[in-house]
This record gives structure tokens, sequence and C-alpha cells, in this order.
């Protein structure tokens, strides 16, 4: 016995119909589950040249290979799709408990095709699959929706159902739209919601009560067991949030350490992904004034957005499915400043800095208003921030009028301003509109191309390629561009990857300097990364899992014990460049140039920024670290395409013959 | 025994191999493989020095394939 249940379902919303297919156990060998299923399957059946936002387009909900299993950080669903906004593979993910609920219906996956006539959901309890009249709820944002179905299916089902659905942002086809579950915790990325708005799909809801089984749930539980107990231990003093803007600053100028990554465990249990914000601004990792600026121009806004301000305000954490640690929180705002709700989700790092310093805005409490009006509408925070950015970069220029501005005077720091804004791209309303499909469609229209940040028309996560060189390699040759969740240098330092790979390189003490050099060893240490970040997508595995490195998180030994395999992590590395690279044949199937992926000038350091931690920093070699990495990948490296001896040493030539 | 040291800013490494790993006897414990590396104790003990995740005293006796860490935040990110 595996973990996998070896069925997906499939649904074409056009005709209303679904089946139940079997997938062969050589599949899940190849690809586990998760995005390794989704890549397989989007490859050979969406065909090439397919509209994003047409009937051909498939919209993929996966589980991971080890959810259900019992073993720890591993409740991530994965959406997928070509998607919109760049042309290519586009996939987002999320926690919560809807990955759980995707097995319990009995399915690994589940695919929609199709567009319907009018607004629906689809139904499914693990007995029966019906496509449902959704117009009641067509027009309602993320969370009214969710509370809205649960209203009128609590009493009807046996369980309480799980539901993934789209605010306004998707129903509008916004392109920068995602996908929101338990009460608008988003998977953001790559346009995923307009795909589904496009289907008029609101809503998938899934309430069936399945069991999931494993090989071996003992040896899984023991692992988790020594896991939790290691992280129930883990204490650090109160109040050390307001010291980590001065580690920021210490850290520009610091070399790389190789670190234990279980400090990244202890950090996210305290403060979230928030605590992040005053150290991204006093180190260079965060983006300032539309990545142009520097932390002159944003003194003392690390202390506006120190984590234990925002820690005060949390009046209860919760967890996603299998988690120990809590990330999440949510937060007392009534009666704040700006803010119409009495609660929002705890605001993720990305979403404060992408309103916070790259707009110059000091106000924390625009940032709960926006945080939650974006939630519920299912818009990007990232792809918003950037685009906002742009906007006023080009109303500084000339570039932008209040003619065009509907009257608004878009000024850096100008919350009101960026409020009004924001409300405007949700509802598609006047120049909002405009904004609502990304800053590449955005500056196409209107020119300021030169402002707009964005990587094959996806803009980039708040992390700044000239303070991670690694990174910048990422978001240009990972499939789904301007992605910053597929390797850090940072990240590398602390995963000890060296100790289940033979082949990647050991994190060593080094000048942040040597990583803007084009070498061998950093070509082998990117892929690495992107290896084991694909292999943890295809279990479903949490990136703060990863982040604790292999000898906390133990997914080798997890994956083993859940699948009865006694592979080594060789083995499992290859999986995740099977995955990397079926995604990179996507793309090519689809028409997109690899080499098309560029950064933006201002994040190659042309011209370099004149103070701070990045001052003088130019990524001369980026172009060259690129093609060493596809080249580490056995792919073209002046194509970035995936070359035949690869194909067949990956076996993806075989596994894209076998048809369910 | 082998043991995986990642000490932090100003220590020794040239004990460790290129994977941070080194050869300690058997019944070494933290305090023996902080002398390894040069980390004082008071250093040790204000960065929260860890093995396999956990805070330990540094009397702890260590094992076969321990990873000894410290709470430190602050590399080149």
């Amino acid at each position: 016995m595996t973990s996998f249940t070896g069925k997906i379902l499939r649904v074409d919303l056009g005709t209303r119909s679904a089946e139940a297919l079997s997938v062969p156990p050589e599949v899940y060998e190849a690809v586990l589950a998760g995005k390794g299923l989704e890549a397989w399957y989007l490859y050979t059946h969406i065909p090439a040249g397919a509209d994003p936002l047409g009937p051909e387009n498939i919209l993929a909900f996966a589980a991971g290979a080890l959810c259900g299993t019992g073993a720890f950080l591993t409740g991530r669903w994965t959406v997928a799709c070509k998607s919109p906004l760049t042309g290519g593979w586009g996939d987002a993910n999320c926690g919560g408990l809807f990955a759980p609920a995707i097995k319990q219906c009995g399915y690994d996956a589940i695919f929609l095709s199709g567009i319907a006539e009018e607004p629906v959901y689809l139904f499914c309890d693990g007995k029966t699959v019906e496509v449902r009249d959704a117009s009641a709820y067509w027009g309602l944002d993320a969370t009214e929706a969710e509370a809205a179905l649960h209203r009128d299916l609590d009493g009807v089902c046996r369980k309480r159902p799980c539901i993934a659905c789209i605010g306004q942002a998707g129903e509008k086809r916004s392109l920068i739209s995602g996908i929101c579950n338990e009460g608008g915790r988003i998977a953001a990325r790559s346009g995923v919601g307009a795909v589904m708005g496009s289907k008029k799909l609101k809503a998938v809801v899934l309430a069936g009560s399945l069991p999931m089984r494993c090989h071996d749930p003992e040896a899984v539980k023991a692992l988790s067991r020594e896991l939790g107990r290691k992280l129930l231990k883990m204490t650090l003093p109160t109040g050390l949030g307001v010291f980590i803007g001065a580690g920021g600053r210490m850290m520009g100028h610091l070399p790389y350490l190789p670190m234990d990554g279980s400090l990244t465990a202890y950090m996210f249990r305290e403060w979230g992904t928030q605590a992040n914000t005053s150290l991204a601004i006093t180190s260079g990792d965060g983006p300032i004034r539309n990545w142009g600026g520097t932390p002159k121009d944003v003194r003392r806004m690390d202390a506006v957005y120190n984590p234990e301000h925002i820690n005060k305000i949390e009046t209860a954490k919760y967890h996603c499915y299998s988690c120990p640690l809590g990330c999440g929180g949510k937060l007392n705002i009534r009666g704040r400043k700006y803010v119409g709700f009495d609660e929002t989700h705890k605001p993720e790092y990305e979403t404060i800095e992408a309103f916070g310093p790259l707009l110059m805005n000091g106000s924390l409490d625009s940032i709960y208003q926006l945080n939650e009006l974006l939630n519920r509408a299912g818009m990007d925070t990232i792809s918003a921030g950037n685009t906002v950015a742009w906007a006023i970069e080009c109303f500084e220029h000339g570039i932008l009028t209040t003619e065009q501005t509907d009257g608004l005077a878009l000024t850096w720091g100008n919350t009101e301003a960026i409020l009004t804004l924001v409300k405007k791209m949700i509802a598609r309303e006047g120049f909002g509109d405009a904004l609502a499909d990304g800053v590449k469609r955005a500056s196409e229209r209107f020119g300021g191309r030169e402002y707009a940040m964005h990587i094959g028309g996806q803009e980039p996560g708040m992390h700044d390629a000239r303070n991670d060189p690694q990174l910048g390699v990422h978001f240009v040759a990972e499939p789904a561009p301007g992605k910053h969740t597929v390797g850090m240098g940072i990240e590398y330092g602390a995963m000890s990857l060296c100790d289940i790979c033979s082949w990647a390189p050991p994190a060593t003490l080094h000048p942040k300097a040597r990583d803007l050099e084009d070498t061998e060893t950093m070509a082998l240490v990117t892929k690495a990364n992107a290896c084991y970040t694909m292999l943890v997508d295809g279990a479903g595995g949490c990136y703060y899992g990863q982040m604790m490195g292999v000898h906390m998180w133990k997914l080798v030994d997890y994956i083993n014990a859940a699948e009865g395999w006694h592979y080594d992590g060789d083995h499992y590395m290859e999986i995740g460049e099977r995955i990397q690279t079926l995604r990179q044949l996507f793309n090519v199937k689809q028409g997109v140039d690899p080499a098309s992926f560029k950064l933006p000038k201002r994040m190659l350091g042309e011209p370099p920024l004149p103070s701070g931690p990045l001052k003088g920093v130019t990524l001369s070699q980026h172009r060259g670290q690129v093609s060493s990495h596809w080249r580490a990948f056995g792919w073209d490296d002046r194509t970035g395409v995936p070359l035949p001896e690869t194909v067949k040493k990956l076996g993806i030539d075989r596994l894209t013959e076998v048809s369910v | 025994m082998r043991v995986k040291i990642l000490p932090p800013h100003g220590c020794d490494r040239s004990a460790l191999d290129e994977r941070s790993w080194a050869e300690l006897p058997a019944g070494s414990t933290v305090r023996d493989a902080l002398r390894l590396v040069r980390c004082g104790p008071l250093k040790a003990k204000l960065l929260l020095v860890s093995v396999n995740g956990e805070r330990s005293p540094l009397d702890r006796e260590l094992r076969d394939g321990d990873v000894v860490g410290f709470f430190f935040p602050v590399s080149g990110g």
C-alpha cells in the first residue's frame, strides 16, 4: 500500500460530466503527486496554443503524496493551469484543510476543463460528483461565498465541507487573481483565479470522508513525534522581534554562513512570515520604492513594521492541516484607521512589503485593510503591489496624470490614494480596470515600461536578486517566472542538501560577492534548490519545513515510510528534476521561449543603487548563470529547451505516453 | 563518530570537512565540539547552542550523526 489513492477526477464543465480515472503506479513513482501529477497531466492534455481563458485550458487541484499520512508540514494543495499572465506554466499553492479534502473524496487530483454556461460550483463527497448552480454565490467575495456555501450545505453534508473559491477578482478575470480557502487564504500566483473565473466556476466544494492511508503509518508517526518534540521544546526569550531590524543591518554586510535551519521554525511559529519585514527593509532583501530605493528612503520604517506590533493584536493562531508550527493568525483590527473590517488574517511578509516599503507607505493600519480587501477579492498582493508601484512611478514622471488616474494623485506613500486605487482594481472600475491585469499589460497600454517590474509577464516576489543572485536565476529560469519560492542563497545555506544528495554542493562560508559569479558550483546549487523544491511540491510539503533543513524535516525518510520505498536522496532529487523538466517542456509546447524571461534592468543593477547594502551591485554575470543553470539541468544552455537525451534519461518520453 | 557543526561567524572551521562534518571521539560533548571550532562557552550560550534543533546544555553527550547548530539569525542573506 502507498499513500496514493490511485485515482484522479476529470470534470468537463461544458457538458457537466465527470469521470474517475485510474492512474498507473509508474506515474506516481516518476513524479509523486501534487505538482508532479499536475505537470504530467497538463503537459499531455492541454493542447499547444490553447487559450488560457478558453475551454481547452485545464484547471487542476492536487494534494501532495504525503498529505494524510501523518507526516508533519504536508498540508499544501497546489492549483495549476496554463497561466493567462505568462502564457506558459502557471501554479500556486496554499495551506488550510483543502488538500486532505481532495484525498478524502478518493482522488489525488481534480482536473477541470470546459466552460460552464452559467455560474456553477463542483460538489463532491466521495460518492457523488455534481456540477451545481452557483448563481446565488456569484458576485460575493471569497469569504462571503465560502460562508454562504457553509450555511447552505453544512446541515446537508455528513461532514463540514472544505471550499476553494474565487472572489470578485477571479470572476472579473483579473489576470492577477487567485483562488481562496479558509476565509481568504489564497493560492495567489499565475492568474489561476482568472482561469477559474473564465470557466464560470465559483467554487470547488469537497465533503468526502474516505480514509487516507500509507504504507507504514507507525514509522511516519515516529518521524513526526521526533519533529514535534523538537519544535515544542524550541523556546527563545520573548520580545526578540525588536532586534530583527538591527539584525538585518548586519546581514546586509556579512558573508553567507551555513546555518541551522531550525531557527526558521522558531521565527515562523512566533511571528509568521511577517518576521521578515523589518529584516528585509534593512538588509537589502526587500524592495523599496518600486525596486529603485534604498533603506535611506524609508528610515524608521523597519520599526513601523516590527513583528511585535502585529503580534500584539493577534487574537488567535491557526495551523494548516498536519502543521505543528502555526504561522497563521487572526488579528483584531476593530476601530483602527482606514479599516472597515473587524478582523483579518495576519498579513504575510509579501503583502506588507508590497504595500509598505515598495510604495513608501508607512501605515500599518492601511496594510490590514488592503490585506483583507485583497484576500476577500482573491487578488494577488504581490502582483497588485508591483502594479500600484509602477503607477506611482509613472505618475511621478508624468507618464500618467490625474486625467488617466480618475483624479487620483498617485504619490509615494499616499495611503488614501493607494486604498482607492486598489478598490478600483478589484472592481475593475475606471483606471483600476487597466491595472487589474498586472503591470505588463498596464505598461503596454500607457508606457513606462522601464518602471514595470515583471519577468515574463509575472511580477516578482518581494525579494531582491541584487541581494540574492541565486534568486535572480530562479526568477527567470523557473517555468512560472517571478516566483520567489523556488530557491534562495540564504535558504540553501540552511537546508544541508549536500547531506542527502551526492551532487549538491556543500553550503560554505563565503562573501556575498561570490554569488555574483557564474560558476559550475553555483549552477549545481541553483539546480539542487529547484529539484528539492519540486520534490517538496510533489510531496505537498510546506516551504517552511523545507527551510528547516533535511536534518530537521526528514522528507526522504517520510516518503520512504509512507510509500514503502527504499530510495536515497539522489533518487528523490531526480524526481524533482523530472517535475521541473516536465514544466519546462510544457512551456516549450505552448510556444513560450524560455530565453524571453528576463530580469528588469533595475533588478540587474542597471544603474546600480547609490547607497545601502546593495550599493554598486550589478548582476553582470546573470545571463551566464542562467545558461549554466540550464546546462546543469541538461537543457540547451542557449535556448533553455530540455535536450532529447535529458528527456530520455529522465524517462519523460515513456511517461508522457502513459494515458488515462 | 561524525558530527555536523554549523558554527557562527568568527569560529575556526579548519577541523571541519567541506560539508561541515567533524570526527570526534565517542563520548564527546557539546563543549568538545565547541572547543574544536574555537567557539567560547559564553558565545555558545548567547547564541543558544542546539543539538538536532533542540537547545542543549554544554555537557550533553553527542551521538554519531548529531547536528550542532546555533540560533543565529544573522547570515549574509
